[in-house]
């Protein structure tokens, strides 16, 4: 379904990605879990080519056979949305304060389908009521009126709408409060269970990816650390800083603070430990 | 739809306020301002006067009543369109501003069109279109034409389009075709600030979050312009147009001259050296009111534009 292989980004100079490779098989739930500033919104931008002129990208990203780094553009954009959809961190500044969330629908669905407005509305109040968001009228509803984890949810009802066959989920919990986290990431479940569309998870709260992936990329500073099936990552995680990672979960320590934990950068050759399970390893320790 | 009620009541109380504030100013303003009309008026008609006359046509004018009478008098005549006559030739002031006032409107309204016309398309592309040859180009154009002051410029067009190429009348008024060079020259003064005013905000709506989101959901590029970034652009816009709007009407008063067309501009000259005080006040009447028409559509359209800005009123 979508394979990366050995991508590298440089933004203004600066390289944020190194040979990233990692793959999303049909129907699977992949994660990726990193500190902020890792990489993981860039990675996912890139895969929808959103900052084509902004960034140097090198390596291949394939989906379905397209090699979407040199895709034409027209073509590139009728995959966004409809094959490929995203939906981000921040839900609260990702919707024009100026349209309706039914305009939102509307303009969604009408960019890949030549369907009439009425016809969009009605597609898009059977997809509200999936995610029970039809008690109230949304659709008129302007994004200020509304909670941040009703427009997640919201978000996610739109992404879902055309049936893409993968979804990337750029930390679709961050924002939110861990109550209404836990209504995302089940909500995110339910959808997986009824469509088995292929689902790219980021964040960096292990939670989050631990509730949801069957299998988990940990990323630092723009390097793929370990990667494996989530139950090798998690109960036998074996880089340093991937146990520095699961430790703090367990301690329900955040993120930020370990930054301040492991300052090691990551170096050496991303090698087969086991069974699907890549580790990178310097070279001093082999 | 509630709230869109809500906030016209309260625009409509805060422009009955200015209006109020309006005749206060235009009515105290004239009286505090240095010199007496009626000595202007025999002065300038080189009559030799001694003080009993000037005592006698103080009466009859009314002005040796108390100010405050004298304002109430005056505003009874506001409120039915009648800013009284004038000292120096005994017209009505209404009749009169407001024949002055329509050929003065006239040349604000194209000159406001022209600049929309321009501004909005060469705005948007050049937003677009940043750094490119056209953007490069726009912006050397803008920068010389914004170092010349206007009059220059109504020279310059003038030489070149009447006189040179012989393409329109010289001066006049009165056919479609004078009111083009002193429209155009007119709006040219602020064409080059809406033009960066335009692309700047163009160029920051587009970094927006919510952009980046329309294109992941595959919206094509014109649709996110038109309904996502210049719609955003919108309302700082159309504020600023409304300020604009009344700098156009002063800026018509220099215009007329160099057109030579019967506009405000001569005729208001006229009446602030002989100090006619009815017409000064119906002057300022006139282009007040119209200042805080322009303006109260202005807070409407961006109402309406910016469901935000309901909201917030509402709040506080
Ligand atoms: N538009 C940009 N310009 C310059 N640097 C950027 C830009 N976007 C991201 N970066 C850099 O790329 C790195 C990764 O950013 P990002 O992918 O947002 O991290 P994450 O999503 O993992 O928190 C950061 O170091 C950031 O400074
Ligand atoms: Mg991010």
């Amino acid at each position: 379904m979508l394979e990366v292989q050995n991508l590298s980004v440089h933004i203004q100079g600066k390289q944020v990605l190194r040979q990233v490779s990692l793959t999303v098989p049909k129907g699977k739930v992949v994660g990726i879990i990193g500190e902020s500033g890792s990489g993981k919104s860039v990675l996912c931008s890139t895969i929808l080519q959103l900052f084509r002129k902004d960034r140097k990208a090198a390596g291949t990203i394939k989906f379905n056979g397209d090699c979407l780094l040199s895709l034409e553009e027209k073509k590139m954009r009728s995959l966004r949305g409809k094959e490929i959809a995203l939906i981000m961190q921040n839900p609260m500044s990702m919707f024009n304060p100026l349209v309706t969330i039914g305009g939102h629908f509307i303009e969604t669905l009408q960019a890949h389908t030549s369907m009439t407005k009425k016809q969009a509305i009605k597609i898009a109040k059977e997809q509200l009521a999936l995610f029970q968001l039809n008690d109230v009228d949304v659709l008129k509803k302007y994004p200020h009126e509304l909670s941040g984890g009703m427009l997640q949810r919201i978000m996610i009802a739109i992404s879902a709408s055309l049936e893409p066959k993968l979804l990337l989920a750029d930390e679709p919990t961050t924002a939110l409060d861990t109550m209404t986290q836990l209504e995302i990431v089940k909500e995110l479940k339910k959808l997986q269970a009824k469509t088995k569309m292929s689902i790219l998870i980021v964040s960096h709260d292990l939670g989050v990816i631990a509730n949801l992936a069957e299998e988990i990329i940990v990323m630092r500073r723009g390097v793929v650390v370990e990667y494996g099936p989530a139950s090798h990552i998690l109960l036998h995680p074996i880089h340093p800083y991937t146990k520095t990672l699961v430790a703090a979960r367990d301690e329900h320590s955040t993120l930020d603070e370990l930054n301040d934990k492991y300052e090691d950068t990551v170096s050496g050759e991303l090698v087969l430990y086991d069974e699907n399970h890549w580790v990178r390893m310097e070279d001093s320790s082999r | 739809m509630n709230g869109m009620a809500n906030y016209l009541m309260k625009r409509f109380l805060s422009m009955a306020l200015a209006m109020i504030g309006l005749t206060l100013i235009a009515f105290f303003l004239m009286r505090i301002m240095p010199g007496d009309p009626i000595e202007a008026y025999y002065q300038a008609n080189h009559i030799p006067v001694t003080e009993e006359m000037l005592e006698q046509a103080r009466q009859e004018q009314g002005l040796d009543k108390p100010l405050f009478t004298q304002y109430i008098t005056w505003l009874g005549g506001v409120m039915t369109f009648d800013f009284g006559t004038s000292f120096m030739n005994g017209k009505s002031v209404s009749e009169e501003l407001l024949a002055y006032f329509t050929v003065t409107i006239q040349l604000a309204l194209v000159a406001f069109l022209f600049m929309l016309i321009i501004c909005i398309p060469i705005g948007i592309l050049s937003a677009i279109k940043q750094n490119s040859v056209f953007d490069h180009a726009t912006r050397l154009t803008i920068f010389s034409v914004a170092s010349m002051p206007s009059f220059w410029l109504g020279f310059v067009l003038i030489y070149v389009i009447a006189f040179k190429l012989d393409l329109l009348p010289l001066m006049g008024w009165g056919t479609p075709q004078t009111i083009i060079l002193p429209a155009l020259t007119l709006a040219l003064g602020n064409i080059p600030f809406y033009i960066r005013m335009i692309r700047t905000s163009m160029i920051e709506q587009m970094k927006q979050p919510f952009v980046t989101f329309a294109r992941a959901r595959g919206i094509s590029e014109s649709v996110i312009i038109r309904k996502h970034i210049f719609k955003a652009t919108l309302t700082p816009f159309v504020t600023s147009l409304a300020m604009t709007f009344g700098i156009l009407i002063g800026g018509a008063a220099i215009v007329e001259m160099i057109f030579s067309i019967p506009g405000m501009g001569r005729y208001i000259v006229g009446a602030i050296t002989a100090r006619d005080y009815y017409v000064m006040q119906g002057f300022i009447m006139m282009i007040g009111f119209f200042f805080i028409i322009v303006n109260f559509l202005a807070d409407l359209l961006c109402a309406l534009i910016d469901p935000r800005i309901r909201l917030k009123e509402n709040l506080s």
